[in-house]
């Protein structure tokens, strides 16, 4: 760990040794005008710049640290609930991140880090005021933020930022129901039903169960290496959608501006859409399995590593493209169907002005 | 806790109202009785078929494939043909579904002819206003069909710009690049919309054009829906406003 930082503090020495002439020399060559190469003498080059003491240096990364994040912590607050089968974690959050681990036994604990950023006399005041509330039912735990509004409103131009990153250790069996405003939610090794929604921030879920829902406004949505009961559904708006690993019942994916994905997984039956992004199935079919993949404006690309499949090709405006003899769909449609082995599974696949591309070995 | 007091406790449960005490009740009453342990077997079981069904279900087109598969299946066809012999009952009862997906087909095939004429008002010739004087009653019928369907097609974009109309409020709490995000996937889906539409004019059959057209239209209301209930998380905490938001709903 010592050695990474000496080299992270020398390469750091060596960038900022070099970056004065670097940038010094860049704009000289862009001021010559290329007529005026012969006649004009060059500039004479700027006076080194005196190496900053190594305090000084210290000093300028502090400050450069402190504006990059600026954030006041409060001491961790941690917070025990009783978890479970049947019980529920019901968390709301406007800003901050949130890890959820799966814990063994029926005791979960939250620990919970309040930050305010921000400049003025309120900024401390704000960070002793704002309050978590967790209150546990029969069979819900709920938590939420509370800020007091303040007595004295802050002047123009003051907008202190407050968040609240959890850590949560969740008791096996526990249900998840999160709803995250700003910020990335990152869940492993959970055994209950969990419903996600994060409206800014990536939300990345590992070794899940239950996927009732993991949905982003604005990011990316990812599910690797779980087994799934039943259907788990994967939603953004803008952002890629991604199943790596994933054996499930059913998936359901979408997302309106982002790229759609499936790799190593296994389903019965997938429906896969986006408007303006591509769509790309890299997993084996199963027997008598059902995937309905479907794109406005971009490509799709299906490779199968075994299994019999037919697939049914609609572009309205783009290719398809097979290395599998296919043959002309319903008179006067743009569709090719074709067939590998027992043809059990089934694939729609369609594409507005995307081309579409079916290969029976994966590829990629 | 009673048998019949069960049934009110998963209610409470289920809206998260049951008291600790309460739920220990209910959680021991149901390990002793066999009665009651069905019937939270059988809740169960109904949630997770609900949840597997989905908002979504096959494409039309996936079950006009269904439907020709069976068609074709000779174990189906026997199968189906040796029930009708032995039943007179069932005989019955799958002619009334007959009749009912007769009556499905005629109101799809009649929207898919009011969409072709809505859409394509400039160009499309009125393919029924010129059949035979024979016909009018079956043109009655299209004509009736389509009106209801002309009138659900006005109230869906009147819902979409009350939406729009609510999603782009000067005041929204949503964080402006959020919102500027949700936008810029409004104009995707827009862009969607125009594509299919043009498609139409160009082949008002197909039904590919459509299917899209229809399904972009789902995706905006979906996305204009979800952008509203983000302000509303946002602005829990105001009833006020969130009256206000509701009652803007209803002004398209």
């Amino acid at each position: 760990m010592r050695g990474i930082w000496r080299g992270v503090m020398c390469a750091g020495v060596l960038t900022a040794a070099w970056l004065p002439a670097a940038g010094a020399a860049a704009p000289h060559e862009a001021a010559i005008p290329l007529g005026a190469v012969d006649s004009a003498q060059p500039a004479p080059p700027p006076p080194p710049r005196p190496a900053p003491r190594p305090e000084v240096r210290v000093h300028e990364r502090q400050i450069r640290r402190d504006a990059e994040r600026g954030w006041v912590d409060s001491e961790v607050i941690v917070r025990p609930f009783t978890g479970g089968e049947g019980i529920t974690l019901d968390l709301m959050n406007m800003l901050g991140d949130v890890v959820v681990v799966g814990s063994k036994g029926r005791d979960g604990r939250l620990s919970i880090v309040r930050r305010v950023r921000g400049h003025g006399p309120d900024t401390e005041e704000l960070l002793r005021t704002f309050a978590i509330d967790v209150s546990e039912y029969a069979n819900r735990v709920a938590v939420r933020t509370s800020m007091p509004s303040p007595e004295h409103p802050p002047g123009r131009g003051y907008r202190p930022r407050v968040r609240t990153d959890y850590e949560i250790a969740l008791p096996s069996g526990t249900a998840l129901e999160l709803k995250n405003m700003q910020g990335n939610v990152r869940l492993t090794n959970l055994g209950g039903d969990v419903r996600v929604e994060a409206m800014a921030g990536d939300v990345v879920g590992e070794a899940l169960s239950k996927v009732r829902m993991l949905r982003s406004m604005s990011g990316d949505v990812m599910l690797s290496r779980s087994v799934v009961e039943g259907d788990a559904n994967l939603q953004s708006v803008s952002g890629n959608v991604i199943a790596s690993g994933v054996k499930a019942g059913s998936l359901t994916m979408g997302t309106v501006s982002g790229n759609v994905q499936v790799k190593s997984s296994s389903s019965g039956r997938a429906v896969l859409r986006t408007v303006s992004g591509d769509i790309e199935f890299a997993s084996s079919p199963r027997k008598a399995g059902r995937y309905e993949l479907k794109t406005h404006a971009g490509d799709i690309f299906v490779s199968t590593g075994g299994g019999g499949f037919e697939f049914e090709a609609t572009a309205f405006k783009g290719d398809v493209q097979s290395d599998v003899p296919t043959h002309p769909g319903a008179p006067g449609s743009r569709q090719v169907r074709g067939s590998v082995g027992d043809g059990s599974a089934f694939f729609d696949l369609t594409s507005f002005t995307g081309d579409i591309r079916v290969m029976k070995k994966q590829e990629r | 806790m009673r048998c019949e007091d069960v049934q009110h406790a998963l209610d409470g449960q289920l809206l998260g109202a049951l008291k600790r005490e309460d739920a220990a009740a209910l959680d021991a009453h149901i390990a002793t009785c066999r009665e009651c342990q069905a019937v939270v077997a059988d809740a169960r079981r109904l949630q997770a078929e609900v949840r597997l069904i989905g908002t979504e279900g096959p494409s039309p087109r996936s079950w006009e494939r269904i439907a020709a598969s069976l068609e074709n299946d000779p174990e189906f066809q026997r199968t189906a043909a040796a029930d009708l012999q032995s039943d007179r009952r069932v005989w019955r009862l799958d002619w009334r579904w007959v009749a009912l997906a007769a009556a499905l087909i005629l109101v799809v095939a009649s929207s898919l002819l009011f969409l072709r004429r809505s859409l394509d008002s400039s160009a499309a010739p009125a393919p029924l206003a010129a059949s035979a004087p024979a016909d009018a009653g079956s043109d009655d019928l299209v004509t009736s069909i389509e009106s209801e369907l002309d009138l659900a097609a006005k109230h869906y974009e009147n819902a979409i710009a009350g939406l729009e109309r609510v999603a782009n409020d000067s005041e929204s709490p949503i964080d402006p690049a959020l919102m500027a995000t949700v936008k810029t996937n409004l104009q995707i889906i827009d862009q969607a919309i125009d594509d299919s539409r043009q498609a139409l004019r160009t082949d008002p059959q197909s039904q590919f054009a459509q299917e899209s057209l229809f399904d972009a239209f789902r995706r905006k209301v979906t996305l204009l829906q979800d952008t509203i209930s983000l302000m509303n998380e946002m602005r829990k905490g105001n009833p006020a406003r969130a009256t206000a938001i509701a009652s803007g709903l209803n002004k398209g």
